[in-house]
């Protein structure tokens, strides 16, 4: 399965091989990032890890760690 | 079963949250958690003395979430705050950051002070070539100078940071591992004005990344996600990382971890007094330096 979001300001395209339903925290664990460390915007709204995504989704993650 | 709101449930209103602290145990609703952090931010002001309403303020904004929410709260709490921005001429990345700035500038009605650096010396990136100093600590060295100047220039009585508490986290964790004294001495939410330093305050050191960026989800408040190209591989995110697991481990170390030392063992090491030279004044500039010739007059000759 195939998801397309907004990462960073760009859309970047995930692939979930082998699995039928992603959650939210799926989504995070494959961009190497915690729920201490990003959230994700669906659909204009907050999600919590254990919630599951559509395939028509609108979603962003957003990384909360800055520097440099 | 969805957590409820602590606050709306003690007015014995029933309303879902959406905002869990797990490091304080609170859930909160969107509201709250808004009013909640303007809150801590005003409250970290009044415990540390940073500054009054009376004082004028210059928040350094870099485009990104904590200085613009910085300067966002500050203004709502009333107090007089305009920004300031370096465009370090980043190409790709400093014509972005600008416009969040000037947004903002425009959301709140209040000034944005612009240093060119292209029209001051030359792009950091130029800079760095030529001094053969890497960019961030060309980026660290600039961005000083040039809001302590612009602040006295313009007659600010007080500099204000977005440093947030795992920006703190950080610096603490690198100067205690690699037992750096001297910085571990310097390292306070506030730094008092001397000798031509203009005083330095970070009034969102008890506020964590994650609640700083949920707190511009929630205003709207648009800032810059891309990361500064520059900043690939840097040791403060890597050390945020590393600290990001710590938590998932031990629950509120990082505000533990600051608060605890700034409690017990900041105190301690102010006991420990290493007499070093004062600042005296840039032979070119007139700029505080602690050398004949300031860093930025350094490099300007160089280039």
């Amino acid at each position: 399965m195939q998801i397309t979001l907004r990462y960073r300001d760009e859309d970047i395209t995930l692939n979930f091989e082998n699995k039928e339903v992603i959650k939210v925290s799926d989504i995070l664990k494959k961009l190497k990032l915690t729920d201490k460390t990003a959230f994700v915007v669906r659909n204009g709204e907050i999600s919590q890890p254990h919630e599951n995504i559509k395939g028509d989704d609108n979603i962003e993650v957003i990384s909360v760690i800055s520097g440099g | 079963m969805l957590a409820k709101c602590k606050i709306c449930k003690d007015k014995g209103v029933d309303k879902q949250a959406l905002v869990m602290l797990t490091t304080y145990k609170l859930n909160l609703c969107i509201d709250h958690f808004i009013s909640w952090l303007e809150k801590r931010t005003d409250e970290t002001i009044k415990k540390f003395k940073m500054f009054g309403k009376k004082e004028k303020i210059l928040v350094a904004v870099s485009g990104g979430k904590d200085s613009l929410n910085l300067w966002y709260i500050l203004n709502k709490l009333g107090y007089i705050a305009d920004g300031f921005y370096v465009d370090l001429g980043i190409e790709g990345y400093s014509d972005k950051s600008k416009i969040f700035a000037q947004n903002m500038a425009e959301k709140i009605n209040r000034n944005l002070l612009v240093v060119d650096m292209k029209k001051e010396i030359s792009d950091i990136i130029s800079i760095s070539k030529k001094s053969k100093r890497p960019v961030c600590s060309i980026c660290g060295t600039i961005k000083r100078y040039y809001f302590n100047k612009t602040a006295k220039d313009y007659g600010y009585d007080i500099l204000a940071t977005g440093h947030n508490l795992d920006d703190e986290v950080g610096v603490l964790f690198g100067n205690t591992i690699n037992w750096k004294v001297d910085y571990l001495k310097r390292q306070y939410p506030v730094l008092e004005g001397k000798k031509g330093f203009i005083k330095k305050v970070k009034p969102f050191c008890r506020i964590s990344e994650k609640e700083s960026a949920m707190y511009s989800f929630f205003n709207k408040i648009d800032y810059i996600k891309k990361e500064c190209p520059k900043s690939k591989g840097a040791t403060s995110i890597k050390n945020k990382q590393i600290i990001a697991q710590i938590e998932e481990n031990i629950l509120a170390f990082k505000i533990r971890f600051y608060i605890d030392f700034l409690t017990y063992m900041h105190p301690l090491l102010q006991n420990e007094i290493i007499h070093k030279d004062e600042p005296t004044n840039c032979s070119v500039c007139g700029e505080p330096s602690f050398n004949n010739i300031c860093s930025v007059c350094g490099l300007k000759e160089k280039l």
